[in-house]
């Protein structure tokens, strides 16, 4: 962004602060005209320490150097960007890295008129140095030659005008070069040039202001160039801006535009120039602060960016301090999240919406500073024959890094970053995943990052517990360190858990106890817990857990707890691990005469599910819509909470074999 | 249901055009209300257009004025170009009594004229119209790299920041030093 102060003051070389337009208040009219004269001799100075990069293969190319951040300009044009050419870097300097003027005698950046020879190969000239800085602006400041001809055919069809097809080309080709903004001058009328030095002369012999006006202005069809102007800036994308100055000579405007202010002062020279006075106009139309990013309202920004998917918060909150804290305190949708390690590297992924998982695999040892990171989408079902396994696959190195790092503290220190967001009170994390843990694999190495990450995630600096919708556990038995990490989630939030550690026992006392054990309401356990009683999980309306074996009483007793919260959907699901269902003693416990009633699958894949099911018990519900379907197995029992109308869809023979 | 004339100022603005009633016309007459932005045109709003802008429903809602103290009082958002108060009054218009749908496609593209729409949206408490302008500034970046975002949001690295703020103060510096060597000078 460039900000043109507009107040017009610079430190002379005496260190007293003058305008740049050289003009004071209460000048007298013997001061006006010595000004005039001033502007006049000094019609086209050029700042001196102009660089020349390419002399022999572009000798016009001038360069000066500011002392701002990375800022590129470019000046292209006539005789007016040398008049304006002063200003603006003096104006901007502390801003800009590099200013470029190529200026031509006649020569316009947009369209080659034929009154001066080479034009037309300076439109690639002028082409070739926005191509070759790629500035973040650029400006055209041109007396108007060919822009404001006469329209092909002397009829305004701008489809068929040679002219506007050659501005339109020429734009089309600078604007891939521009990063941010193309100003233009607009045209203007010319003045009659060798009448200016007499404006102050005749103001003070008292003629009048519109009598002088006469001697300066002739017809001479500028209205050409603003039409094809305006007709280009349609075509700009937003990316061009008009700069002005017909209003300042039509400010006291009856017949002819004035081409000096109210006290004499010339816009123009002699020669048909800019002077400062007017160039000082454009400092004006300049300083309006341009709306950027920084100065949008910060509850704004972190609305956008609670809508920006997981890549682009973490591409923004590189931008810079202050991005980085608008994303740190902005809520952070993700569907899942998941942190695992491997033998050789480490891994961190998520999903923005359940449909595709992004993945980053980082692959560094210790004693080494270059990573390799592998980023990955995929679809999060594969589908054979009907979408792609992987989306999409790119690796990076990233060098010169610190040897005493490994990949577990590049996936750790990520991980903390997603934690961080998800402190923010108004996160929504639906799928919270934590799993894959290979502690027969890599003892060692997982010991060492289950550590690490139990401790970073309780570690005092985390503030607020976590929202998330499920918790998948995969968790060597510890029950204070799970118990731990169940803490650490905000259990208003938390509805499922889910336990993976198949071939361990866990003892549950420490994990029961917990408020986010307590308040879920849904169950998902393949591990066998050592020490856990029903009444431990009555209160979750959803159970599917590995039990080593599950007396008849106990049984009876969750069948009638799920009749009695009389809930359509409720399910249980147990399987032994160790004995297996007696049926006829569970059917002995039953209060009502055993009925096999299989359900009609209506699907060949349920109906397959439903051949490994013996008996099916049907249950009435205090609602007398649903009905509790028991259905038993040589390994399993479940039960589901169905609409009596439709059972053959809703008990869930699926559950304990597909995932 | 409002029109936009050229006014001259805040204190006597022009009169604006009635725009033609709808045919099937309310049967208790809509009061209307007039703003201006930094140009000085009048829009003609009625009071259920108005009330998407919690700002100006609150300054209306205990106005009580009739129609010819709402034409002589206009509000003045002097802050708000002339152009963006137009967008916002069109949008206040189209989606006056409806509920707003969930995408607007006619937001400006232009990332300036966005922006300016933005603020003005912000100043004017329009909540809809402000998430609407949300999810629009949101794609302007959505997969982009954080060179591409800075390029596109016109966000300076924090070096450039530094060098900027250390620059504007050596220059401030330089300049108070110049103002006092001249009020010395001017002594003498």
């Amino acid at each position: 962004m460039l900000v043109f102060s507009g107040n017009s003051e610079v430190l002379n070389p005496r260190g007293r602060i003058s305008r740049l337009d050289f003009v004071r208040n209460n000048m007298s009219i013997d001061e006006v005209i010595e000004l005039n004269d001033f502007y006049n001799k000094h019609n086209l100075d050029i700042l001196g320490d102009c660089i020349k990069r390419n002399p022999m293969t572009h000798p016009k190319w001038c360069e000066y150097e500011g002392d701002g951040p990375a800022i590129k300009v470019v000046l292209l044009g006539n005789s007016y960007t040398w008049n304006h050419h002063k200003m603006i870097i003096q104006e901007c300097r502390h801003q800009v890295k590099n200013f470029t003027m190529d200026s031509e005698e006649g020569c316009e950046p947009l369209a080659a008129t034929n009154l001066f020879p080479g034009c037309d190969k300076k439109l690639e000239d002028f082409s070739a140095l926005l191509k070759a800085i790629r500035p973040h602006y650029a400006f055209i400041l041109s007396r108007f030659y060919a822009v404001a001809e006469p329209f092909t055919n002397n009829v305004m069809d701008l489809e068929n005008d040679r002219v506007f097809l050659q501005m339109r080309a020429q734009l089309r080709r600078f604007l891939p070069n521009i990063r941010q903004k193309l100003y233009i001058l607009d045209t203007i009328p010319r003045v009659i040039d060798q009448n200016v030095q007499n404006i102050g002369r005749d103001l003070k012999k008292g003629v009048s202001p519109e009598e002088i006006s006469k001697t300066l202005y002739t017809s001479d069809g500028y209205e050409r160039g603003r039409l094809r102007h305006a007709a280009l800036l349609k075509e700009c994308f937003g990316k061009c801006e008009i700069i002005d100055y017909l209003p300042l000579l039509t400010k006291n405007f009856t017949v002819l535009p004035q081409f000096f202010d109210d006290s004499g002062i010339s816009y123009f020279t002699s020669l048909g120039h800019l002077n400062r006075k007017i160039t000082k106009k454009f400092q004006i139309a300049m300083s309006k602060l341009e709306p950027i990013w920084q100065n949008l309202p910060i509850h704004f920004k972190t609305s956008c960016v609670e809508k920006l998917d997981y890549k682009s918060r973490c591409s923004l909150r590189k931008c810079s301090k202050l991005d980085m804290h608008i994303v740190d305190i902005s809520s952070n949708h993700l569907n899942s999240l998941a942190i695992n390690t491997y033998e050789n590297y480490s891994f961190l992924s998520w999903s923005n919406d359940g449909d595709t998982i992004f993945s980053v695999k980082y692959f560094k040892n210790l004693g080494e500073s270059d990573m390799k990171i592998e980023f990955s989408a995929s679809p999060s079902i594969y589908l054979p024959g009907k979408n792609q396994k992987s989306i999409f696959k790119k690796s990076i190195f990233l060098e010169n890094l610190d040897p005493d790092s490994d990949d577990l503290d590049f996936v750790l220190s990520d991980f903390k970053i997603a934690q961080k967001k998800l402190n923010c009170k108004k996160s929504i994390i639906n799928d919270f995943i934590l799993k894959e843990y290979h502690p027969i694999a890599h003892p060692d190495r997982t010991m060492e990052f289950r550590e690490r990450l139990l401790n970073q995630m309780t570690s005092s600096g985390q503030k607020n517990q976590l929202k998330s919708e499920i918790l998948h556990l995969k968790w060597h038995k510890n029950p204070e360190e799970i118990a731990e990490i169940l803490k650490i989630f905000d259990s208003k939030n938390l509805k499922k858990l889910e336990f993976s550690d198949r071939n361990a026992t866990w003892q549950m006392a420490e994990i029961v106890k917990t408020e986010q054990w307590i308040k879920a309401e849904q169950l998902w356990m393949e591990v066998m817990a050592e020490d856990l009683k029903i009444e431990d999980f009555r209160h979750f309306s959803e159970i599917q857990m590995h039990i080593r074996d599950l007396e008849e009483k106990d049984l009876w007793s969750v069948i009638q707890n799920f009749r009695s919260k009389n809930r359509h959907g409720a399910s249980f699901h147990f399987t032994y691990r160790q004995g297996e269902p007696d049926l006829q003693r569970i059917l002995a416990t039953f209060d009502v005469v055993p009925d096999d009633k299989p359900i009609r699958a209506a699907t060949r894949i349920r109906s397959i599910l439903e051949r490994r099911i013996n008996h099916t018990q049907r249950f009435q519900m205090p609602n007398p819509d649903l009905t509790l379907v028991v259905m038993i197995a040589d390994k399993e029992v479940w039960g589901t909470v169905c609409h009596v109308a439709n059972v053959d869809v809703e008990a869930k023979v699926e559950t304990g074999m597909l995932r | 249901m409002s029109s936009t004339e050229q006014g001259t100022s805040s204190a006597a603005p022009a009169e604006p055009t009635t725009a033609p009633e709808s045919a099937a016309a309310p049967e208790v007459p809509e009061s209307f209300y007039y703003v201006h932005g930094k140009d000085k045109v009048v829009h003609k709003v009625s009071a259920g257009a108005l009330q998407h802008s919690a700002l100006i429903h609150g300054m209306i809602s205990n106005l009580g004025y009739t129609e010819e103290q709402a034409k002589a009082n206009p509000f003045p958002f002097e802050n708000i170009d002339g152009d963006i108060l137009q967008m916002v009054v069109d949008w206040c218009n189209q989606h006056k009594g409806k509920p707003t749908p969930p995408e607007d496609t006619n937001l400006p593209k232009q990332k300036e004229k966005l922006f300016d729409l933005v603020l003005a949206v912000n100043y004017l408490e329009i909540k809809e119209l402000l998430t609407y302008c949300c999810k629009q500034v949101a794609m302007m970046v959505k997969g982009k790299s954080p060179e591409e975002i800075r390029e596109i949001w016109m966000i300076p690295t924090d070096a450039e920041d530094e060098a900027a703020e250390k620059e504007a103060k050596k220059r401030a510096g330089k300049e108070a030093a110049g103002e006092t060597a001249a009020a010395a000078g001017d002594a003498k």
